[in-house]
């Protein structure tokens, strides 16, 4: 349990303005959205905490024709409840699994991202969507893509007195979409595995493929070079091609040293995923 | 902290530390043990109430998030309509175990079918599965929760006509 | 209250748990325990108290420092020597948790640490505790002249579950008598140890055990030792003093090697076993792990030529808070394996192999022929319901032809089979001489009011007991009430183990019952009757290790289990599970099968290594596994209204069946549990080298 100084202060902005001038004023202030990673860790917390659930721009969701725009403080369950018609089908089943209904309730997603643990569920499919997401701080407003705003565990670009306003989401037509995540069972050192896929089929061609894993440290894995390595092939995949692909993952897994995926559990579930995934593609009618 | 909330359907307020947890509240304060106090972490799902109508873990609420807000404890939800036809379903069907996570379980079961009044097999075992529960088995709370979703459906019709 | 008040009341929330008693102007105690395993312990210094908080070491004791165990003995608190981590060494209370755990903080305690044992394989022979020897026909000569010998090592490792519910005792004295809330399932037994530890007599001793308490794992030692602190700590405070203590319950490592000599037709004709089982740092009371293990060893099969060799090893870990299926669960798991490697390996389909090794020699008394047949019956249907033949030659069929484990990418599948027994009771010396009784009070208004201890807060049992007593008595079974919670007024039943509890108490109950029938015709009210005995003169307790099937108070179980091994993760999901079993009459078939279910997940949890609150969780795509139960009805005489107990036997067959389920799905025999994906996956690598 968390343990507060003598004298703690909240503060409960209800706009944006408000906030940045908190921010301002207190720029080591703990920002609270959900709260579910702050209650359940040990240490003293600071002496400000600016709550963020009160403000009403971060708790909006804009759905555009090509886009989901999502405000941080939104919570999973919400973005749940817009229907796996509308949110991505990987993000869908990310936000769901294994977290129970009561957590949904209160996590948001800006929560999620902004605590960069390697446990969240939610990181690995917003890098597969390409998502991207907008800070405000003193120098103004910048977007990121997640990819690069997630430094390391627990470690993101974001700077004292700045925020996470709104994650946007692109909106693609997809033909096959998957997403896994194992914990830890065995093994002493903190291990987990999250594997999400997309594809994009044309006329019996790979048009566009996507795969990212998350691991540890680094906490995720994207590799263009790799993902091109199908793309415009034909279905259905020959079976070297399936194994040339798992070859050159496999090499990549390993180039991220043994921190990524501590448990080779994990990295050969990784290649099993991928192998599967793209075996599973020679069944699909497009 | 001066905060004022609704609990259980009366006006309250409380000079509580910010920080504290709505379960140390409940618990401590208004001595409503029906919430119980298990891992105090989120994980167990012992400790389940109602904040503005959405189920929580009531471990994971800080004192400063219930200024305005509306809290359900299982002391007040059982004074509902909607406990009644819960509670038959669960004595006619035994699911009752040690009791410690039972008053949690209700709370579930009122969240999924508010959301979902006839949810499958497969929704109702994945609402329950982060349940801790090692005294039932859960065939037999699906069984309890499909024979809800009967009353409940045989009570509309009956108004109706 | 009356039985279905009490289910209401649990329903709205205002069931008691012991950490929901709350005492007006109650300290809080903390107990230091040590942190190493052996060795030696000497408090160098302790700070200034402020007023309010005191200080107890195992000199403060005014009575007896000995926890007694069976052949053993324990100190509520170390005097000087230490045998476990986590052995309480001192106690502090006052009335602020915080502070307790800052002065706790500045106790300077100097440890001299010795070398501890902390498994079977790191103990000599100063660690046996007790040993075993078994000797039947011929072993040299018939491993000499056998066409084959098969032998495995089976492991059981490490299992450790938490309560949600801490382990929490209150304690407060009065006119100088004292009163101490606390989750035991033996009242007596923590009553009597804590008179012995205060140096009271036990009638100034009232324990009561809330009207709810989570059930799990053996709760005798933890709740007395935690009563009797808070009692020794309210007495010196002069104050209500709460003790919370967060335990988990566990299962130690075994190891049971089997050497089996095999006839021309693949038969076995002879057995070696070894078994070694961890008692921790000491030999609980009860269950008797060590009788339970052994009476278990050949499970339901005999063997004219036999040789054990039995140890339970004392190591230096906590002794307290075992699983009450430790024993049989790892004795069981050896031999219902090995027999189903035996068949693998001689191509052969394990329950022909079981089925031939029931017992065969005939006996004089025909009634203990008819156990060999109702076990065969149960065998017999639980194959036939799950069509098990067929389902087995098919994925052998299947499991050959495959080149690659993932070819085809399709999930592995396999079944396997397990049958065993439950209802050790009579093996527990403690319990065996000892008198317990029951006390029924029949009023006018024909409310009835059952005394026990033996039901405390356990709903099924007490549900159980409503339905015996309104069967033989005509009553409404909601309208019963119980006491059954304090030792003042309920009388001493003996622990609350659920077969011996049906058996024994429950054949009392039934005794009072027609006893109240015959004094019913003269119509004076009250009609108070009370019944007592020892179990050996309700249940037949002469039995030797390898009689099993002579054994007619046991309950029967034979499972079988469909899994399903997921080719990208290689998580093992277990898709079917079929029982049959013999349990005397069944009186609540409802109520069984929760219980049934509860014990199944029970023992899926353990083969299956889900240990945190978050593992326990069943996802839809683990799922749970259908369960199609059936019952062989056989009235058991010496049972109330002819039923037996249950107990944990549904959770010993899980691990077996579904061990040799996995084992035949990959296609390597695999000799231990837990499972999980990992291990699957090192097995396959290693069949590819």
């Amino acid at each position: 349990m968390k343990k507060s100084p003598e004298h703690t202060n909240i503060y409960v902005p209800t706009s944006l303005k408000e906030l940045s001038m908190l921010n301002m004023q207190f720029p080591d202030a703990l920002l609270f959205a959900g709260g579910t990673h702050i209650m359940r860790s040990s240490g003293t917390l600071p002496r400000y905490i600016i709550s963020l659930n009160e403000i009403k721009d971060l708790l909006k969701i804009r759905r555009k024709e090509n886009y989901l725009e999502i405000g941080s403080c939104v919570t999973l369950s919400r973005i749940l409840s817009l229907g796996a018609n509308v949110v991505p089908k990987a993000l869908y089943t990310a936000l769901s699994e294994g977290v129970p209904p009561s957590i949904r309730n209160l996590a948001t997603i800006g929560g999620n991202i902004c605590t960069a643990s390697y446990t969240s569920n939610v990181l690995t499919p917003l890098v597969l969507f390409d998502a991207k997401i907008e800070i405000r701080g003193s120098s103004g407003i910048h977007w990121y893509p997640v990819l690069r705003f997630v430094q390391s565990n627990g470690k993101t670009i974001l700077q004292a007195g700045e925020v996470v306003s709104i994650i946007r989401i692109p909106l693609e037509e997809w033909d096959v979409q998957s997403f896994l995540k194992l914990d830890v069972t065995l093994s002493p050192v903190p291990s987990i595995l999250k594997c999400a896929a997309a594809v994009k089929i044309s006329k019996t061609s790979i048009n566009d493929l996507r795969m990212v894993f998350g691991g540890v440290e680094p906490i995720i894995l994207r590799n263009r070079e790799l993902e091109g390595i199908l793309i415009g092939n034909k279905l259905p995949l020959q079976s070297k091609s399936i194994d040339f692909f798992c070859f050159e993952l496999t090499k990549l897994i390993e180039s991220k040293g043994s921190g990524f995926l501590p448990n080779p559990y994990h990295n050969r579930t990784a290649i099993r995923f991928a192998r599967h995934f793209l075996s599973s593609l020679n069944n699909t009618n497009s | 902290m001066k905060i004022n909330f609704i609990l259980n359907g009366k006006e309250t307020h409380i000079d509580s530390a910010p920080l504290k947890s709505l379960l140390t509240i409940i618990r401590e304060d208004f001595g409503l043990t029906g919430t119980k106090y298990g891992c105090a972490h989120g994980e167990c799902n012992s400790c389940l109430v109602f904040v503005n109508d959405m189920l929580v873990n009531s471990c994971l609420i800080p004192a400063f998030r219930l200024a305005g807000t509306r809290v359900t404890t299982i002391e007040g939800f059982s004074q509902s309509k909607e406990f009644q036809t819960i509670e038959k379903a669960f004595l006619k069907i035994n699911i009752i175990g040690c009791g410690f996570c039972t008053p949690s379980l209700i709370l579930a079961t009122e969240a999924l079918l508010s959301n979902k009044p006839h949810p499958t097999r497969e929704e109702i075992i994945e609402s329950l599965s982060s349940f801790f529960c090692l005294c039932s088995g859960y065939h037999q709370v699906v069984d309890a929760i499909q024979y809800i979703t009967e009353l409940r459906s045989k009570k509309k019709s009956e108004k109706k006509s | 209250m009356a039985l279905q008040e009490e289910m209401i009341q649990t329903l709205k929330g205002h069931s008691k748990f012991a950490s929901d008693i709350k005492i007006k102007n109650c300290y809080y105690g903390h107990i230091i325990t040590s942190p190493i395993h052996k060795g030696t312990f000497s408090i160098k210094k302790v700070p200034e108290l402020p007023h309010g908080y005191y200080f107890i070491t195992s000199k403060d004791i005014p009575g007896i420092n000995k926890l007694s165990l069976y052949l053993d003995n324990m100190p509520f608190l170390a005097e000087k020597e230490i045998h476990f981590e986590g052995e309480p060494l001192c106690l502090i209370c006052g009335p602020l948790k915080e502070e307790l755990e800052r002065l706790a903080g500045q106790i300077h305690i100097e440890y001299q640490e010795e070398t501890p044992c902390l498994s079977i394989n790191e103990a000599s022979e100063i660690n046996i505790l007790q040993k075993e020897y078994i000797h039947k026909g011929d072993v040299a000569q018939t491993f000499m002249k056998c066409a084959k010998i098969i032998e495995n090592e089976y492991k059981t490792n490490f299992e450790e579950y938490q309560f949600i519910e801490p382990q929490t005792a209150i304690a407060y004295w009065e006119n100088k008598k004292l009163t101490v809330y606390c989750t035991t399932k033996n009242l007596f037994y923590t009553r009597n140890n804590i008179a012995e530890f205060l140096n009271i007599s036990k009638n100034h001793a009232n324990v009561i055990v809330p009207d709810f308490v989570q059930d799990q794992g053996e709760k005798q030692i933890l709740p007395t030792l935690i009563a009797s602190y808070a009692a020794l700590l309210s007495y010196v405070a002069k104050k209500p003093v709460t003790i919370s203590y967060n335990n988990t319950v566990k299962r130690y490592p075994s190891i049971i090697r089997h050497k089996t000599a095999l006839d021309e037709n693949h038969l076995p004709i002879g057995a070696k076993i070894e078994f070694y089982i961890d008692a921790g740092a000491f030999n609980i009371a009860y269950p008797n792990i060590f009788k339970r293990a052994l009476f278990s060893l050949c499970g339901a099969y005999e063997l004219d030529n036999l040789e054990i060799n039995a140890y339970y090893i004392r190591t230096n870990k906590i002794p307290f808070t075992r699983f009450l299926n430790t024993g049989p669960l790892e004795a069981f798991f050896a031999i219902e394996l090995h027999t189903s490697n035996i068949a693998r390996i001689c191509e052969l389909d394990p329950y022909t192999l079981k089925n031939s090794l029931l017992q065969r020699t005939p006996k004089k008394n025909n009634e203990k022929i008819n156990s060999t047949e109702s076990i065969r019956e149960i065998l017999t249907d639980v194959i036939k319901r799950a069509d098990f033949l067929r389902k087995y030659a098919a994925y052998e069929a299947f499991l050959k032809r495959k080149k690659q484990p993932d070819e085809f990418n399709l999930p592995m599948r396999g079944i396997g089979i397990s049958l065993c027994f439950f209802g050790f009771d009579f093996l527990d010396e403690l319990l065996k001489t000892t008198k317990y009784s029951i006390k029924l009070s029949l009023h006018k208004n024909n409310n009835l009011t059952i005394y026990t201890s033996a039901v405390e807060s356990d709903q099924s049992l007490k549900q159980l007991f409503a339905t015996i007593a309104s069967r033989l008595l005509g009553l409404n079974a909601a309208k019963i009430s119980f006491v059954s919670q304090n030792t003042q007024n309920a009388p001493d039943s003996g622990p609350l183990t659920e077969t011996r509890v049906i058996t024994h108490i429950g054949k009392l109950l039934e005794q009072g019952c027609y006893s109240i029938l015959a004094k019913k015709k003269k119509g004076i009210f009250p009609i108070t009757i009370k019944k007592a005995s020892s179990i050996s003169s309700t249940q037949d307790t002469k039995v030797k290790i390898y009689d099993s099937t002579y054994c007619d108070s046991l309950t029967w179980c034979a499972a079988v289990i469909e899994i399903e091994i997921e080719p990208v993760t290689l998580e093992i999901i277990c898709k079917n599970f079929w029982l049959t079993i013999e349990a005397g009459t069944i009186l609540e078939p409802e109520k069984i099968r929760i219980q049934v279910e509860k014990e199944i997940l029970s023992g899926i949890r353990s083969v299956s290594f889900k240990q945190a609150f978050k593992d326990h969780k069943y996802t839809p795509k683990q799922n749970l596994p259908l369960i199609s139960l059936n019952f062989l009805e056989k009235p058991y005489k010496h049972g109330p209204l002819g039923a037996k107990g249950i107990g944990e036997l549904p959770s010993l067959c899980v691990a077996p069946a579904y061990v040799a389920a996995v084992s035949q799905a990959i296609g390597i025999n695999i000799t231990k549990f837990p499972l999980v994906p990992e291990n699957i996956e090192e097995y396959l690598a290693k069949n590819e080298d």
